[in-house]
């Protein structure tokens, strides 16, 4: 499910952020983070809601006061350069929020202008998005006319008009039908093949996995793992998963958790799905634990984590 | 310099696209004053020529504050206002921006106003270019009041009321109805501390030649004034208004 390494990434930052920390009234939304997004790649930063996920974002793009820390963006500071970073970067917040009564153009070329795109140029600009998003017929439709999924490419596109280096996404496909969320990733995905560097902030571990060259896990304003989908499933690879059904039976969570080797359990659609540590000593367990309940094994299999899996265990690390 | 008046061009031509047509600033904006406006006029006579600039002005002073106000409190309900501070520009530019909105749109209000009162009353102003120039001062010193009105009050679905409750006691204390030498003291001085007193002023003396208690020049220059002050506590209230 994770994606190969994308070629045209290069080893430089176009975005260092370093301790990073917001406090509104006495309580710590983001605590000190720092990370490094690489010229090319697409960023994720995934977690569960209230993790500090938004709160980044937007102090990342100027929305939110920085409490303390630094953030630089293709070489400007964001504190003392504010205006000179803000056209660098495109901004897609979590929700879809252009202008309601003016038509998809007039948001684009609007847009435009406030980007300081000369004229002829957001013309083309704007053509050429419509074109990419699949907005033609849509030109001249106003924006609270179109569906959820228009509006959302839209406001991808709006915030492209200015050619940003780098894009801040917050949530893409909050909200969509799968079918929106696909073609928002396959959007995502072009755009990056032709160089935009993306940044996006997603809850959806699928998402995160399928997207993103690089993950940053964030949980309760901190930064708990950093690395691409591969080497996050690694960090938990001493773990494997064991699903196990039983007749005539399905035993209780918690009287399996008493065999050794099982990290954890759940019942999954009749069967049981145990997370172990050591596989050979849960194997033997769990044939044990048949044999003195007296229950037939009707299915067994494992596999690795998912990652589903790997997110959980991240964050049951840190007490999620 | 440049850049700060076409942001805020650009941003004026958008709520006037977004907001002209919305039931607010049409009901407050248009209807509410020219049917006030016409109600007063229609009683024919002196009094009527005396109250017109005070009607010109208290039009000026709902139709661009409600313009103003139409679109800061619908974007900021929506999120959209968010959008405006995502673009590389000055705060100033933003409160100027949403200033010049409801300036044109104040500013065509007024001329409707204007047209009524011609076909009630003839009565051309005694001084054209004066006239002119306080009708532009008024437009512009009530849509920035309206912009920092609409961007002071916390919570955006009360904004109508704050407005209306501020605006209200305006026609009564600033000279529109009852000259303001002819108010009780402690309500006459009350009257100096609001904005409406000094443009239906400055209207009432290029339209008529009289004024109540103050000056031309110092309506003027106090205008002026008013106008920056609104403005750049504005732009400092949007730079606060990030968390």
């Amino acid at each position: 499910m994770s994606r190969a390494a994308n070629p045209s990434v290069t080893g430089d930052c176009i975005c260092r952020v370093e301790g990073l920390t917001k406090d509104y009234d006495g309580f710590r939304a983001v605590d000190n983070i720092s990370f490094c997004v690489r010229r090319g790649e697409i960023f994720g930063f995934l977690g569960p809601n209230g993790a500090g996920k938004t709160t980044t974002i937007r102090m990342l793009c100027g929305l939110t006061k920085i409490t303390k820390g630094k953030v630089i963006i293709d070489g400007h500071d964001l504190r003392k350069e504010g205006r000179i970073v803000k056209k660098l970067v495109g901004v897609v917040p979590d929700i879809s929020n252009l202008y309601a009564e003016l038509s998809c153009w007039d948001n684009l070329i609007f847009c435009g202008e406030m980007y300081g795109v000369p004229r002829e140029e957001r013309v083309r600009r704007a053509e050429e998005l419509l074109k990419f998003f699949g907005l033609q017929r849509f030109r001249d439709t106003k924006f609270k006319n179109l569906s959820k999924g228009l509006k959302r490419r839209l406001t991808i596109a709006a915030a492209l008009m200015h050619s940003p280096k780098i894009l801040f996404l917050d949530e893409p496909s909050i909200g969509l039908d799968v079918l929106g969320k696909r073609k928002i990733w396959r959007i995502i995905n072009e755009l990056n093949k032709q160089g935009v560097t993306i940044f996006l902030t997603t809850h959806n571990i699928y998402e995160a996995f399928r997207l993103c060259h690089r993950i940053a896990v964030i949980n309760r304003g901190k930064i708990i793992a950093v690395g691409t989908p591969n080497e996050l499933r690694r960090m938990v690879a001493a773990q494997e998963i064991v699903e196990v059904s039983f007749s005539p039976f399905t035993p209780s969570v918690e009287d399996v958790l008493s065999i050794e080797g099982v990290v954890s359990a759940k019942v999954v659609d009749n069967a049981l799905r145990l997370v172990v540590d050591d596989v050979i000593t849960a194997l033997d367990g769990i044939i044990d634990y048949a044999r003195r309940k007296g229950l037939s094994i009707n299915m067994l299999s494992l596999r690795g984590a998912d990652a589903e899996e790997v997110f959980l265990s991240l964050l049951g690390g840190r007490n999620a | 310099m440049r850049d700060v008046l076409e942001h805020a061009y650009y941003i004026a031509k958008k709520d006037l696209k977004e907001y002209y047509m919305k039931p607010g600033t049409i009901s407050w904006g248009i209807l509410f004053p020219i049917t006030f406006a016409t109600a007063f006029l229609l009683r024919r006579g002196e009094y009527s020529v005396w109250a017109a600039p005070g009607l010109i002005a208290m039009t000026i002073l709902f139709s661009a504050t409600s313009m103003a106000g139409a679109s800061i409190v619908f974007e900021r309900r929506i999120g959209s206002f968010e959008r405006l501070l995502l673009f590389p520009t000055r705060y100033v530019s933003i409160a100027l921006g949403k200033s010049f909105g409801g300036f044109l749109f104040g500013l065509i209000t007024s001329l409707s106003t204007l047209l009524v009162v011609y076909a009630l009353l003839h009565a051309f102003p005694l001084n054209p270019a004066l006239f002119t120039l306080s009708l532009l001062l008024a437009v512009i010193q009530s849509s920035s009041f309206g912009v920092l009105l609409a961007f002071a009050i916390k919570d955006p679905s009360q904004t109508m009321t704050v407005f209306n409750i501020v605006r209200f006691p305006m026609i009564f204390l600033s000279g529109v109805i009852i000259p303001i030498n002819q108010l009780p003291a402690p309500l006459g001085a009350l009257s100096y501390a609001l904005p409406l007193t000094y443009s239906t002023e400055l209207i009432r003396y290029s339209y008529t030649g009289e004024y109540s208690v103050i000056p031309p020049a110092i309506a003027l220059a106090a205008m002026i004034a008013q106008t920056l002050v609104f403005l750049t506590i504005t732009s400092i209230l949007i730079k606060k208004s990030i968390p």
